[in-house]
């Protein structure tokens, strides 16, 4: 119970703060219709208006995502630089609390604050593409991505405690989103991509999200679809284990207790 | 049972040294070098010294943020590193007075924050900030964004921060910091107010004045090791530092004596004498004086101050 109820302040402190920067919010709802709209008007202009709004609407869901995976891969990672920046690491390490809620209430903001995002910005897409009727499903790809992102919170796990031991979170953050934006299939179908960049694309989680989000919001999912979510899971099991090494590790290196 | 104890307390920093671009030595930096000490429970204990001395490493490490690599430390009966948990429900702390806080939360969200890390419920959390605020003298301000607070403002939020669990023990490392005088004479009362509740005080400082006036008990670190403890005025009479002491004599001409005489503020001639018996050399003067014929006006006996305490014992 208090465990919980230090999650729920810290995840309350965070998101309250989050709210008071719309900036941030504003911009990852407009990023992806910014660069979905330039992909799609380049592919109207060498197709000769042939390009379907569907075709527009892969873009725009692809874009949202890949906007959802680079901030929640890298969010544990800026939540310790910024609390090391602030000072407020050290007084969350002074106070009675674990390590991992404060790191876990953070992701979970994370996740919150982007599912957020993502029902705007798809709710203005299928209305656009498929219609309001269509809107229903929305809710269907909010509890998608509730149960598809636990995955990304070991990935974040992993991140942050690699932020813990170097502290710039920049090297580690921008080889990892790299590498996530290149094989997801974000905006493009991974089977373009060469056999080993298609196997590394779909043994992390993020091509399974994008699909999975894109032919839930078109009706055309099936429930098949949900099994590699579940083996994903493993990812979650290996950023606890990790994170939990990674702070033994840190502490006997370093001699800060928490 | 002491509030807090330690003994032989070593904490080493190990850094490389960079001579040249390819060249790099370790080298281990002595934070704490055997430190002893004993902390008496609602007394305001001081730790001072020079820049670099650990005074921060000692505050640190007593409220489990980092881990001695020798001896051990007692924090209201529990040990800092086996019992760190049951440490950090008791203490209160305050290491940098305009940091650690969200800076798009008010100061009332930010405190209820830090109650709820503290396992308090929303409700009780609320009722226990808005109390805080109104104690540091914040108030109304609690309502208003942390980013526009003043940095007194920012020193008493850290303060409310600080007694947010009802704290038996709290750190304050520097808590008048870069505080205009105002602001960091409502910060000493408000230190004040907290020993007189019988809150058991540790604080650090470079301002001596201040450290002679809220503590009980001051003791100087030097290179990681504790050189001088007591009381202010102990370690005044312990160094043996000199009192001036000035008889203002009421004259047109000097008087005839074999004292150094200065002209006074008032224009007459005043005697002085530098001595380590006051009371003494006071009588004496005023007695010559007296014996001369010599009305006497005003008399001012100046003690040594701690700065002189520091200064001494940092130089020997």
């Amino acid at each position: 119970m208090r465990a919980l109820n230090q999650l729920a302040g810290i995840v309350e402190a965070e998101l309250r703060a989050l709210a008071r920067e719309a900036g941030v919010f504003i911009f990852v709802v407009f990023f992806p219709f910014m660069f979905s709209l330039l992909t799609y008007g380049a592919g109207q202009a060498l197709t000769g208006g042939e390009a379907s709004p569907t075709q527009w609407f892969y873009q725009l869901i692809g874009f949202t995502i890949m906007m959802i995976a680079l901030t929640m891969s890298s969010s544990s990672a800026w939540y310790f630089r910024r609390g090391m920046m602030t000072g407020r690491l050290e007084y969350i390490f002074a106070a009675p609390v674990s390590p991992l809620t404060a790191v876990l209430s953070s992701a979970l903001t994370s996740v919150i604050f982007n599912i957020a995002s993502f029902i705007v910005v798809a709710a203005i897409g299928v209305i656009a593409v498929y219609g309001p009727y269509y809107l229903v499903n929305v809710i269907g790809v909010i509890l998608f991505l509730a149960l598809a992102l636990l995955p990304v919170i070991g990935f974040n796990l992993l991140v942050g405690i690699l932020t813990i031991f170097f502290r710039e979170p920049e090297p580690v953050t921008n080889l990892i989103n790299a590498v996530v934006s290149s094989v997801s299939g974000f905006t493009y179908p991974i089977i373009l991509l060469p056999n080993f960049l298609q196997i590394l694309g779909q043994v992390m989680p993020y091509s399974h999200i994008v699909n999975g989000a894109r032919d839930i919001l078109a009706g055309s999912f099936k429930y098949v679809q949900l099994s590699p979510h579940l083996f994903l899971l493993g990812y979650l099991i290996i950023g606890l284990i990790v994170f939990r090494v990674g702070e033994i590790t840190y502490v006997r290196k370093s001699g800060v207790h928490w | 049972m002491s509030a807090i104890a330690c003994e032989d307390l070593k904490k080493y920093y190990r850094v490389k040294v960079r001579r040249s671009f390819f060249n790099r030595i370790d080298s281990v930096i002595k934070a704490l070098d055997g430190v002893s000490l004993e902390v008496e429970k609602g007394v305001v204990f001081s730790l001072v010294g020079p820049n670099g001395a650990g005074k921060t490493t000692m505050v640190k490490i007593l409220s489990t943020l980092l881990l001695p690599d020798a001896g051990w430390a007692q924090v209201g009966g529990y040990d800092v590193v086996r019992q760190a948990g049951r440490v950090r429900r008791i203490i209160g702390l305050v290491l940098a007075p305009d940091k650690g806080f969200y800076a798009r939360l008010t100061g009332l969200e930010n405190l209820v924050y830090y109650g709820r890390l503290y396992g308090l419920s929303k409700g009780e959390a609320t009722r226990k900030a808005k109390e805080l605020l109104e104690l540091t003298g914040l108030g109304e301000d609690g309502m208003r964004l942390f980013e526009e607070y003043s940095l007194g403002m920012r020193a008493k939020l850290s303060i409310a921060k600080a007694l947010i669990n009802d704290p038996e023990i709290v750190f304050l490392d520097e808590p008048t910091i870069g505080l205009d005088p105002l602001s960091a004479r409502r910060i000493r009362n408000l230190i004040k107010d907290l020993a007189a509740k019988g809150m058991t005080i540790f604080m650090t400082s470079h301002n001596m004045w201040e450290v002679e006036n809220l503590s009980n008990t001051v003791a100087v670190l030097k290179s990681g090791k504790v050189v001088a403890k007591g009381s202010p005025s102990e370690l005044k009479e312990r160094l043996k530092l000199t009192y001036r002491v000035e008889v203002e004599v009421i004259s047109e001409k000097t008087p005839d004596t074999s004292l150094p005489v200065i002209t006074g503020e008032r224009g007459y001639p005043v005697v002085t004498v530098t001595t380590d018996k006051p009371s003494e050399d006071l009588v004496k003067v005023i007695d010559e004086m007296r014996s001369k014929g010599y009305s006497i006006g005003m008399v001012r006996v100046q003690e040594p101050s701690l700065e002189e305490v520091l200064t001494q014992v940092l130089s020997s």
